[in-house]
């Protein structure tokens, strides 16, 4: 029997919400509000998650074992020890990864029909 | 706490309890930063602008989870086990329905015959019945045929009061097509009791009990 375990497409295609997060929690844990700074940041401010859908994406997320709660709290004096802080787990990566090589065989088809303009 | 926490502490009662106690906090410490940026910027234009997309991220976000809340609840999940042909659910539901209606029936007899009842108590038998033979049918449509048997009987006894109501003929003058109703059920007595129809609900009520074991069996 396949599960998303040891066939991570099963979870594709990913909504980009799910996939802006994990991208991301690629570089290391975060929390709530560093997760959607970075996000921000990656689409150049396209993409706006507020509380409700960022933390219902996590909820959503964590079921499916994507994300998990880090233990490790950071140290008090640098920052709020109340914080909930996020990291990938070794399903989400590979998640992420097949996610980003079903978008570059979709921009590869694209390229290849001459649909994606040329940055100078 | 602040007036703008204040708020949003109560909008967060838009979501599932549960959810609010796992996200609760999170959510409001995101928004205290979101707040505390806003208001660095200096601009009163840009917490106006956080109020707008906080207030629209929760309703639709609070919206999606109750969605998910009620889709993931016990009572959801009875519904659709209700729709499975080997539900012992689905059993209890159709003997349930079997009484109620049998109920409705009896109700219905007594608020349209006795004397000095008002009309709205015949009315809402009536509509009772109707409802409730709606929800049955429903049902049916997905049923094995132990399942559908029963439910024709109950229908059909369900029927002998309307035709209990007045002068048969009268009835059957003012609208032909339901004539061979009054004919097909054989059952028309304008001097039938409570008793009798009390009597036909209990056998109504075996058939459902035998219909549904039937289809569990089955």
């Amino acid at each position: 029997m396949t599960t998303p375990q040891n066939d991570p497409e099963k979870l594709l295609p990913l909504t980009p919400a799910v996939f802006y997060i994990l991208l991301a929690l690629s570089d290391g844990e975060r929390h709530g509000y560093a997760i959607m700074q970075q996000v921000r940041e990656l689409t150049e401010g396209k993409l706006k998650m507020g509380p409700g859908t960022l933390y219902g994406s996590i909820n959503r997320m964590i079921q499916a074992g994507l994300i998990e709660e880090s233990d490790e709290r950071p140290d008090p004096k640098l920052d709020d020890e109340r914080r909930r802080y996020y990291r990938l787990t070794s399903l989400g990566k590979n998640v992420a990864s097949a996610e980003a090589n079903r978008l570059a065989a979709l921009v590869a088809v694209a390229r290849a029909k001459r649909l994606v303009s040329q940055r100078s | 706490m602040t007036r703008s926490e204040r708020v949003f502490r109560a909008l967060l009662r838009l979501y599932p309890a549960a959810y609010r106690q796992d996200y609760g906090e999170p959510m409001l410490q995101l928004f205290r930063d979101q707040w505390r940026d806003a208001s660095e910027s200096g601009h009163s234009f840009s917490l106006l602008q956080l109020w707008i997309q906080t207030v629209g991220d929760m309703v639709t976000s609070a919206a999606a989870e109750n969605a998910a809340a009620f889709g993931s609840s016990k009572m959801w999940k009875a519904i659709l086990d209700l729709r499975s042909p080997n539900s012992n659910s689905r059993m209890v539901m159709w003997v349930i329905l079997a009484f109620a209606l049998t109920a409705a029936g009896v109700f219905l007899r007594k608020g349209l015959l006795e004397v000095g009842q008002p009309l709205w108590v015949a009315v809402l038998a009536v509509v009772t019945t109707m409802v409730l033979a709606s929800v049955l049918i429903g049902y049916v449509m997905e049923a094995r045929i132990g399942f559908y048997a029963a439910a024709a009987l109950f229908i059909g006894v369900q029927l002998v009061p309307l035709f209990l109501v007045n002068d048969p003929t009268r009835w059957f003058n003012a609208n032909p097509p339901m004539g061979w109703m009054i004919v097909f059920l054989g059952l028309v007595n304008q001097k039938a009791s409570t008793r009798l129809l009390l009597l036909a609900g209990v056998l109504l009520g075996a058939a459902g009990v035998l219909g549904s074991l039937w289809s569990a069996l089955a």
